[in-house]
């Protein structure tokens, strides 16, 4: 029963992500949603396998304790480049049919940064 | 209806609609706030379901320090452009809903289709634990992850470096002033400071002593030490430093050569790689990996390649 109600509950979450990676625009809404989805297949990971003695296989548990970490990790790498191509174009969406005249004058306004201008 | 399902349906309420404001809310920086909460109650549901080893790391992790890593990039997209805290090109779609929908059914049919078939404990689970014993261990989390599939462990720990390293090379300009609070002279935040650090080592040291035979070890510790990282640039005790330094390199690959010194030591007694060593190898990795998360989780939340100290 409850397993159930969890496995509903991922479910719902993992379309919420979907829906949030697909209508919005700014990288880190697409971030937090594909976040989303991944906590909703972590608790899938958890929910559906057989519980022994009472606990949730320390199989998944181990695979799902690595996930969290990876996922932080490469989080903070999109982050850096989402960043970086911020400061580059000077907008953090990816938007295809974004009016291209709009991007241009975004552009101007945030000088983009030269390449020889680096970390010391 | 037991007390039991009625608590169940009210955390799965809470984490769905924490997530709806997530994946859908107006404000960007909302949605950030939204998924720190999400993280939490998805830390409430982990220990709900009994697996407290996952709840300590996503409340640390998944909450704290995901969290700290969106607002300081959100932080750094308002110091370019101040506008950026209003723009929100978030547009509805049909199409998009239909998708949404289809693939929430796709994966509640495949969940309750598993759960459905008679289910019978995973094979790889019940030796784990029926091999637990052999090892001296008393976490079964901490047996899979280092002694029995400590390969992954090690594959993880690389890309957690590969992960600091790229984006240290894409980072152009090193940010070396995170905004502190210091500049504010509350007098009471170095109490607060001088309270918690203490009591956050002490925590972190308990998770990773305890890790081999209850809920804890070294990611949980590494991440409640790196939660401590980000309280000190915050207050500005620490302080972003643009050099990297000998001893903050040592720190970043250590978890990843203790972990191969794990996999190649068995070889010099004839055995196979990473065989299993004892609980002393164990802890001695375990020791190497919490140092490296947690000073590459906060050098992640620095933006800066090493640390020094402040006021």
């Amino acid at each position: 029963m409850s397993s159930a109600i969890f496995v509903l509950v991922a479910a719902a979450i993992f379309g919420l992500g979907v829906h949030g990676l697909l209508v919005s625009a700014h990288i880190m809404r697409k971030l937090l949603a594909l976040n989303l989805m991944l906590s909703a297949l972590f608790l899938l990971l958890i929910v559906v396998p057989a519980t022994i003695e009472g606990r949730p296989d320390p199989v998944p548990q181990a695979l799902v304790l690595t996930g969290i970490v990876i996922a932080v990790s490469t989080t903070a790498f999109a982050l850096a480049l989402m960043v970086r191509l911020f400061r580059k174009q000077g907008h953090a969406t990816i938007h295809p049919d974004i009016d291209p005249d709009l991007l241009g004058r975004r552009h101007d306004r945030h000088q983009p940064e030269a390449d020889n201008e680096q970390a010391p | 209806m037991t007390a039991a399902v009625v608590v169940d349906i009210l955390l799965g309420l809470i984490l769905v609609g924490l997530a709806a404001q997530v994946a859908i809310g107006k404000h960007l920086f909302r949605a950030i706030v939204f998924y720190v909460a999400f993280g939490l109650a998805m830390a409430l549901i982990w220990s709900r379901l009994g697996a407290p080893d996952l709840a300590l790391a996503d409340a640390a992790i998944g909450a704290g320090l995901t969290g700290a890593l969106m607002m300081v990039a959100f932080r750094q997209l308002v110091e370019i452009d101040p506008k950026q805290s209003q723009a929100q090109v978030t547009r509805g779609s049909a199409l998009a809903v239909v998708i949404a929908v289809l693939a929430a059914g796709m994966v509640a049919t495949i969940g309750l289709t598993a759960l459905s078939l008679e289910r019978q404990p995973g094979n790889a689970g019940l030796q784990v634990l029926a091999t637990l014993p052999d090892t001296g261990l008393g976490n079964p989390i901490t047996g899979v992850l280092l002694a029995f599939r400590g390969f992954d462990t090690l594959i993880e720990m690389t890309v957690l470096l590969t992960a600091f390293v790229g984006s240290r090379v894409i980072t152009t300009r090193s940010r070396l002033s995170v905004t502190t609070i210091s500049g504010f002279e509350l007098p009471l935040v170095r109490t607060l400071v001088a309270v918690i650090l203490p009591l956050a080592v002490l925590i972190g040291m308990h998770l990773l002593w305890i890790g081999s035979d209850q809920p804890g070890g070294a990611f949980q510790a590494g991440s409640v030490l790196a939660g401590s990282g980000v309280l000190l640039l915050l207050t500005g005790t620490l302080l972003p430093a643009p050099h990297s330094r000998a001893l903050v390199r040592l720190a970043l690959v250590v978890g990843v050569g203790a972990l191969c010194m794990l996999v190649l030591a068995p070889l010099l007694q004839g055995k196979v790689p990473m065989a299993y060593l004892g609980r002393g190898s164990l802890l001695f990795a375990e020791t190497a990996m919490m140092v490296s998360i947690a000073v590459t989780l906060t050098l992640l939340f620095a933006g800066s390649p090493s640390l020094k100290a402040g006021r």
